[in-house]
C-alpha cells in the first residue's frame, strides 16, 4: 500500500486553522556509528508523552517543553501517557508500540544491543519551534551526552 | 523528533529513527530513518504482538546501522494488512478531547464517526 501523505492530510483536516508549518531540511548531519549495534550503548527517546508512574504527567495541550527520564527497569505497566495529538488506544493497550523500553531490554538480554543506558521521553507535536530547538532539545542533548551512548534510538509518534 | 535527531548528530551522537509518517520524515530528514507503513500511534508495531515488535526493532537497528548516506530512509517489509481500517483515517488518529477544546470544525465530523462513547 502507498504511504499516506500526512502533510496534506493534516492541512485539509484542520482547514479552518492556520496550517501547521512542518520543518524542512535540505540535508542531514552525520555522526558515524563507531561500534556494532551488539556492542553499542543505546539511549531510547520517545515523543509519545510517556511518563513513569509517580512522575509529573505531561500537561494536556500544546507545547509542554519538559522531558522525563524513565528509570531503565520500569515495568511496562508503570508507564503512563498523556498527549493531545494522537489516538492513544494502541499505546494504552501496549506501550511498546510507541515506547519500546521493555522490548529493548529484551534485545539487551539477547545481545542484539550492547547495553541500554538511558531512556528519555517528551511530548511532541510542538508548535513553538524556536523554544524546542533552543531550549528543550539542547537540554535533552546534554543529558544524552552525559550517558555516553554509542547510538540514540528515536521513536516519534 | 527530526529536529532533535539533527541536534544529536551535530553533538556527535549517531541516531536511528523509526517512523510511520514517510512524507514528514522526507521533509525533516533525520540522518537515518526506518519507515514502517503502519497507522500513526503504532510506530513500533501492533499491540500485543511481541514477536512482530521485536522483529521490527531488530530490523530497524540493522538497517539503520548499515546506512552510509545522511538522510537515508529504509522501508520495513511489514504491511498493516487492511487498507480500509479506520485507524488510517485522520478522524481516528486525532484526539477528540483536544479537538473539541480547540474548537476545530473537524470535531463534529470526528464525533459523528466515532459515536458517543468512543476514544
Amino acid at each position: 500500500m502507498e504511504p499516506r501523505q500526512y502533510i496534506p492530510m493534516t492541512r485539509d483536516f484542520y482547514s479552518d486553522f492556520t496550517p501547521y508549518r512542518w520543518s524542512e531540511n535540505a540535508s542531514a548531519p552525520w555522526a558515524p556509528l563507531v561500534k556494532p549495534i551488539a556492542a553499542s550503548r543505546v539511549a531510547l527517546i520517545g515523543s509519545g508523552g510517556i511518563y513513569c508512574r509517580g512522575q509529573e504527567p505531561f500537561h494536556y495541550g500544546r507545547d509542554d517543553m519538559s522531558f522525563r527520564e524513565i528509570p531503565l527497569g520500569t515495568a511496562a505497566g508503570d508507564l503512563m501517557l498523556n498527549h493531545y495529538a494522537y489516538n492513544k488506544t494502541a499505546a494504552r493497550a501496549d506501550v511498546n508500540v510507541v515506547y519500546p523500553l521493555e522490548n529493548l531490554r529484551t534485545l539487551e538480554q539477547e545481545g542484539v544491543i550492547g547495553r541500554l543506558v538511558l531512556a528519555l521521553t517528551f511530548m511532541g507535536a510542538l508548535f513553538k519551534r524556536s523554544t524546542a530547538v533552543n531550549e528543550l532539545f539542547p537540554r535533552m542533548v546534554e543529558r544524552v551526552q552525559a550517558a555516553q551512548p554509542d547510538l540514540a534510538f528515536l521513536v516519534p509518534v | 523528533m527530526g529536529l532533535l535527531s539533527q541536534q544529536l548528530e551535530q553533538a556527535g551522537i549517531p541516531t536511528i529513527s523509526l517512523t510511520s509518517a514517510l512524507d514528514v520524515t522526507q521533509a525533516v530528514k533525520p540522518p537515518r530513518a526506518v519507515f514502517l507503513n503502519f497507522p500513526l500511534g503504532h510506530t513500533a508495531g501492533k499491540p500485543g504482538d511481541r514477536p512482530l515488535q521485536l522483529a521490527i526493532l531488530r530490523q530497524a537497528l540493522a538497517l539503520g546501522a548499515a546506512m552510509t548516506e545522511p538522510g537515508s530512509i529504509a522501508r520495513l517489509p511489514y504491511e498493516w494488512g487492511d487498507d480500509a481500517d479506520p485507524r488510517w483515517r485522520m478522524e481516528w488518529q486525532v484526539d477528540l478531547q483536544y479537538l473539541e477544546a480547540s474548537g476545530a470544525a473537524a470535531a463534529e465530523r470526528v464525533r459523528a464517526e466515532r459515536g458517543p462513547d468512543r476514544p
